[in-house]
């Protein structure tokens, strides 16, 4: 169990979290939405220790701020949004950095770069150099590293966490749907997710439990169908908006055909 | 498939690295072939020099058991074995300090000239040459010959401490913050020592431009004593750092997400900088280019992984620096060519080259 | 005169002759070529290029940046070298070969030329020619200081080390040019510094200097007349004015070796250039 309590934080001058909190379950996909500004990114930042913060963040009930580095990095990996690398490293090698910790004294250690890069639908793209490939190919190289960190979504019992950063802002239907899987994947494995997405639809498909944030706040947090609701989301987006689902399936979809600008 | 600037693979039935991306054969191989290099480079150095000493002489009264004459003996064990150690472990030190710095400001043309360590080390060394003689006696007495090195240690030590006490705040150091820092304590310490040298004396002056050319003419078991023990720390501690700066090339967040003590990792990677350039701008003057054009051109075959690139780096540096020597004590002998013009005169072409080559990937 | 009577009863013991010896420093090697003992030499320094013959033997390199190894390539049996040659690292290496380094006074005085000359002949095994030498130079001194003291009013001479870009780089007190300018009896027009300094253009002026003193060299250093007048403060000053510029050529003005007293002579001649009678 995830739990951030009371989060507040002040970039420079500005504060841009008032007191927020979440909670996320082991073998669920917890997906951060909110518009533009409203703290989403920041929440997860603060969360994963990359922004400093007031209140208090628990995993399984210790401090995650005091765990340090390597103990934590066997726990949870974390995919950032875009990052520039410094040097002409080739994909596999930057997969390859994932490959901390316990996981390095498996005895198929070395085999697992390529399947992680299989698994982001990178096969055969080891080889290349990461500055050459397309921004949806690096982000989805990066990620092949961080599932690479916590290959085994539970390890002696304990779950393993993925906090991903907008992962599929780069990428194309197909792929986005293949990522999302992935991390489906994941949480049904056992281990926990959690999410920072733009894209509602995706988040009604694949989310097992919703935050919501406007304004440095959490509006609503829960199931779906809890929050993403026409109240909280035309809140929410500033815009009227209609949730509707399918009979067949009962998912859950916004159409923006369907809006209404304020 | 992207045209890749290595060549063949190893095997014919693995697959090439070219494929598979995994260079970590490549980069044994080439340690190996390194450690060759320096041995060759080693005993080169050893059986050359103006004296016309030559090792194989020595070698068959060695065997036969006679006794070496005293040119010999001094020319071998006196002059040229302190002079190869030196030379190995100041080549080492340029090269590992070039790959730790580029490797922590996430730069391939980063140097520790250009954080103004290597600006600082040279004006402790103007200090001690301008005003050395106006210290009290007794300090001049212990420091004796040793004083324009060990000012040049603690120039370089101290320019290090203000550069990391300016650029970290709340217990994070801003790589950038330190790279503008260095360029204005360069620059503040190229406007002191110019005013030194404006009051420094005609032969004072001739000192400064030869110690500025780097040497090694000067190279003995009193200074060896003296820096040996501080590179080879520092050379040892390098390969420590060798992880966290693989991460550092994914950024510092992603880095410490990886399990990597970030800030300790950079605490230790500025001490091993500023302890290996100090003790080697300190033995052997302004040495240029070696910091920068080994670790590009080991880039260039064996990829930037810094668990190979570091011990890498050490073995070319070493070697490199031997060459350079040997061709700064024969090219006028009996008289030397200030090794530091020898390396700028290979070292500026090459590295000009590698530039024009690999624009793409330096102009990140 | 007592110093040199003392030493010259040195010459009386002769060490032992050595046979291979390097020079270093450029007045020492004229001493050893006046002494007549420059079959002896194997090697010299870049600064040993008179007389001209000398530059046929290998050059060691820059005093202050001797190369151990270069130096007993040469095998030499003696290394005599001016004060300040090192580094002292290479003169540690020599004393564990056994090769004597013989470290001489640069004193830029009649009585450092001639304490060079006997301590050079007395290592050199040549006491009767280091005492003729002797004899003769302190005959030329005491004759050229008569001259210099015979001056009334000594002129004020300025000594031009390098003008490299249009900044002048002249000689205060305690140099070598200082002391031949007082030799020739005229007196320094910078005597508030020590040393080579380069000048501001208001200094200069002030200075007001009667004759300007510089070495016949050429390259980047050397100013011609038309130069030192289109000079800002040098075209101003008394020496621009007359026209009163000397050159010299540079090791024989600041050698400090045998040829020091005929150079003082020389200067002296080219500053009073009015027929006068000495003594």
């Amino acid at each position: 169990m995830l739990e951030a309590r009371d989060i507040s934080v002040t970039l420079g001058r500005k504060q841009v979290l008032y007191g927020a909190g979440l909670r996320a379950k082991p073998g669920a996909m917890t997906v951060i939405v909110g518009p533009n500004g409203s703290g989403k990114t920041t929440l997860l930042r603060a969360i994963t220790g990359d922004l400093a913060s007031r209140g208090t963040v628990t995993l399984d009930g210790q401090d995650m701020r005091a765990l340090a580095p390597h103990s934590l990095a066997e726990r949870r990996a974390v995919l950032p949004q875009a990052s520039v690398l410094a040097f002409p490293f080739t994909v596999h090698e930057v997969v390859r950095l994932g490959l901390t910790g316990r996981i390095a004294l498996r005895p198929d250690a070395a085999k697992l770069p390529s399947r992680a890069l299989e698994q982001v639908g990178l096969a055969g793209y080891g080889g290349r150099f990461f500055q050459e490939l397309s921004g949806g190919e690096q982000a989805r190289a990066q990620l092949a590293r961080v599932l690479l960190q916590v290959w085994e979504p539970v390890q002696d019992g304990t779950p393993r966490w993925l906090f991903l950063d907008e992962p599929v802002a780069a990428l194309d239907i197909g792929h986005q749907l293949q990522v999302m899987h992935l991390a489906r994947r994941f949480a049904r494995a056992g281990g926990g997710v959690v999410a920072v997405m733009h894209d509602l639809n995706l988040t009604a498909m694949f989310a097992d439990r919703v935050v919501l944030m406007l304004d440095g706040r959490v509006l609503a947090q829960g199931a779906v169908r809890e929050v993403l609701t026409d109240q909280n989301l035309s809140r929410a987006y500033g815009c009227r908006l209609r949730v509707s689902s399918l009979p067949a399936q009962g998912a859950t979809y916004i159409l923006p055909q369907a809006a209404e600008i304020a | 498939m992207v045209a890749l600037p290595w060549g063949r693979s190893a095997g014919r039935d693995a697959p090439s690295d070219r494929v598979t991306g995994d260079r970590s054969g490549r980069a044994r191989v080439t340690i190996l072939a390194l450690v060759v290099f320096v041995m060759l480079a080693a005993i080169a150095s050893l059986g050359t020099g103006a004296a016309g000493v030559s090792l194989g002489d020595v070698l068959v009264k060695w065997i036969s058991g006679e006794e070496l004459t005293l040119r010999e003996r001094v020319v071998l064990f006196d002059i040229r074995l302190p002079r190869l150690l030196t030379g190995m472990l100041v080549g080492a030190s340029l090269a590992v300090s070039g790959a730790v710095m580029q490797g922590l400001f996430r730069n391939p043309l980063a140097d520790p000239g250009i954080v103004g360590v290597g600006a600082g080390a040279g004006l402790g060394a103007v200090l001690a040459i301008v005003l050395g003689a106006f210290l009290p006696p007794a300090i001049l007495a212990v420091a004796g010959m040793h004083l324009v090195p060990l000012a040049a240690f603690f120039g370089g030590w101290a320019t290090t401490l203000i550069l990391y006490r300016v650029s970290t705040r709340a217990g994070r150091t801003s790589v950038a913050t330190m790279l503008l820092a260095g360029i204005a304590l360069g620059a503040l310490s190229g406007a002191l020592t110019g005013i030194l040298v404006y009051i420094a004396d005609d032969q004072q002056l001739r000192d400064l431009t030869f110690w500025g050319l780097g040497s090694l003419a000067g190279a003995g078991w009193a200074k060896l004593a003296a820096a040996a023990p501080i590179m080879m720390l520092a050379l040892l501690a390098a390969p420590m750092l060798a992880r966290a700066l693989n991460g550092l090339a994914l950024g510092e967040g992603a880095a410490a997400h990886l399990g990597i003590a970030v800030q300790r990792m950079k605490n230790l990677a500025i001490l091993t900088v500023a302890a290996a350039t100090g003790a080697a701008v300190a033995v052997s003057g302004g040495i240029g280019f070696i910091g920068i054009v080994v670790p590009h051109l080991l880039r260039l075959v064996m990829g930037p992984d810094h668990r190979f690139l570091l011990p890498a780096a050490a073995l070319l540096g070493a070697g490199l620096l031997l060459l350079a020597d040997i061709i700064s004590r024969l090219i006028i002998a009996p008289a030397e060519l200030p090794i530091g013009i020898v390396t700028a005169v290979l070292g500026g072409p090459v590295f000009l080259w590698i530039l024009l080559r690999r624009r793409g990937i330096v102009d990140m | 005169m007592l110093r040199a009577t003392l030493a010259l009863a040195l010459l009386a013991t002769p060490l032992a002759a050595q046979e291979r010896v390097v020079v270093v420093g450029g007045g020492l090697a004229e001493i050893v070529y006046a002494l007549g003992q420059e079959h002896r030499l194997v090697g010299r320094d870049t600064t040993a290029s008179f007389p001209p013959e000398i530059e046929a033997l290998p050059d060691v390199g820059y005093m202050r940046a001797l190369s151990p190894e270069g130096l007993l390539a040469l095998d030499p049996d003696l290394i005599l070298a001016s004060e300040g040659a090192g580094p002292a690292e290479t003169v540690q290496i020599m004393q564990a070969a056994s090769v004597p380094f013989v470290q001489i006074t640069d004193d830029p005085s009649p009585a450092g030329v001639l304490e060079r000359v006997m301590t050079i002949a007395a290592h050199l095994d040549a006491g009767a020619q280091g005492q003729a030498l002797v004899v003769q130079l302190e005959s030329e001194f005491a004759a050229l200081l008569g001259e210099a003291e015979a001056v009334s009013t000594p002129k004020r001479v300025m000594f031009v080390l390098s003008a490299q870009g249009g900044r002048i780089n002249a000689a205060g007190r305690d140099t070598g040019a200082s002391a031949m300018i007082e030799l020739a009896g005229g007196v320094n027009a910078f005597d508030d510094f020590a040393g080579y300094r380069l000048l501001s253009d208001e200094a200069i002026t002030a200075a007001a200097p009667d004759v300007i003193l510089m070495m016949d060299r050429g390259g980047d250093h050397a100013i011609s007349d038309a130069e030192i007048l289109a000079h800002p403060a040098l075209g101003l000053t008394p020496a621009a004015e007359t026209g009163a510029v000397i050159r010299m050529n540079g090791i024989y003005l600041l050698g400090f070796g045998p040829r020091t007293a005929q150079a003082a002579q020389e200067l002296h001649r080219a500053l009073y250039p009015e027929p006068h009678k000495g003594g």
